[in-house]
């Protein structure tokens, strides 16, 4: 499962994750899976009341595929951080594309490592999450 | 984030800054594989190690492993049992107003591992506020600690909490 991570180079592009689409029914899964009871993702009524045109996703559900990049690619047992920061909503029904990339390859503590970039894009090529994850090699 | 302590108060900003340094109650949360189970199958997760002990095992694991964005979850349960448990949620705390409030960024270290069968501790910290784009953008810095009796800390969450004033 796990890559041999040894051969990484920089540049190097790791396998997509495609999510979607992100349902009503899926909002409402994950506002139960999640314990994120916020009305703005499962209530349309209250979205309306709010100034919104309808509800959109909760962006911990993205932060998972977006997880998964890398975690397929060298195993959760690797992973050492995790960071993204929130750039777009996602709207109701939206298919999210998962991508990442070697950023870099460096040593710390005696342990060598890879700084993996990481993006998330929905329809029309807008980006909703970018960030990066560490990755320990040995 | 030290400097974030000492901005110049905004007037507009609606965060209870004098909760800076402030750190909540510590609560405790049973982590059952069934809800690791329900979490993955909605987001999509099939990797065995979420799912069988003989999986997790082989890949190096005590027992059924919470996938990364797992420790979310008992940050969001710990605070919809706020009353039950007794505490102030650092949301309440720091006064989030869901009017404006924005989930800007989210960062996670993994010192450890959160495993079936584990009671997770969970204290938050309010590590300080500052203010972008002149008052116009209003952030708040959390640090979450999760820890296990004998393991320690497992994982740490930074999160950084956005009002939109402008």
């Amino acid at each position: 499962m796990a890559t041999d991570l040894s051969k990484a180079q920089v540049g190097d592009a790791l396998p997509e994750v495609v999510f979607g689409p992100m349902t009503r029914k899926v909002l409402a899964l994950y506002a139960g899976a999640s314990g994120d009871h916020n009305d703005v993702h499962i209530d349309i009524d209250f979205a309306k009341a709010a100034g919104l045109n309808d509800v959109f996703a909760q962006g911990m559900l993205s932060m998972a595929p977006y997880a998964r990049v890398v975690t397929d690619w060298a195993g959760l047992d690797r992973l050492e951080s995790l960071e993204t920061r929130f750039m777009a909503i996602t709207p109701v029904g939206a298919t999210g594309r998962f991508s990442g990339r070697v950023a870099e390859t460096f040593e710390a503590d005696g342990v060598r490592k890879l700084r993996i970039a990481l993006a998330a894009h929905i329809d029309g090529d807008v980006q909703t999450l970018g960030g990066e994850a560490i990755v320990r090699i040995d | 984030m030290s400097d974030a302590l000492h901005q110049p108060v905004n007037p507009r900003g609606l965060f209870d800054r004098t909760t800076a340094g402030m750190k909540t109650k510590p609560v405790s949360y049973p982590v059952e594989k069934g809800r690791i189970a329900f979490f993955c199958d909605v987001i999509g997760e099939t990797n065995p190690i979420h799912f069988e002990e003989a999986a997790a095992r082989k890949a190096g694991f005590a027992t059924i492993v919470a996938p990364p964005t797992f420790a979310m979850v008992i940050d969001l349960e710990t605070t919809n049992a706020a009353r039950r448990l007794d505490f102030t949620p650092v949301i309440a705390l720091v006064r989030c107003d869901f009017r404006y409030l924005l989930h800007g960024s989210e960062r996670y270290e993994y010192p450890g591992h959160i495993l079936a069968g584990d009671e997770i501790t969970i204290t938050h910290e309010v590590l300080g506020f500052e203010d972008k784009k002149g008052g116009a953008l209003e952030f708040c810095h959390i640090r979450s600690s999760l820890t296990q009796a004998e393991r320690g800390e497992v994982v740490s969450i930074h999160r950084t909490f956005v009002h939109r004033l402008g």
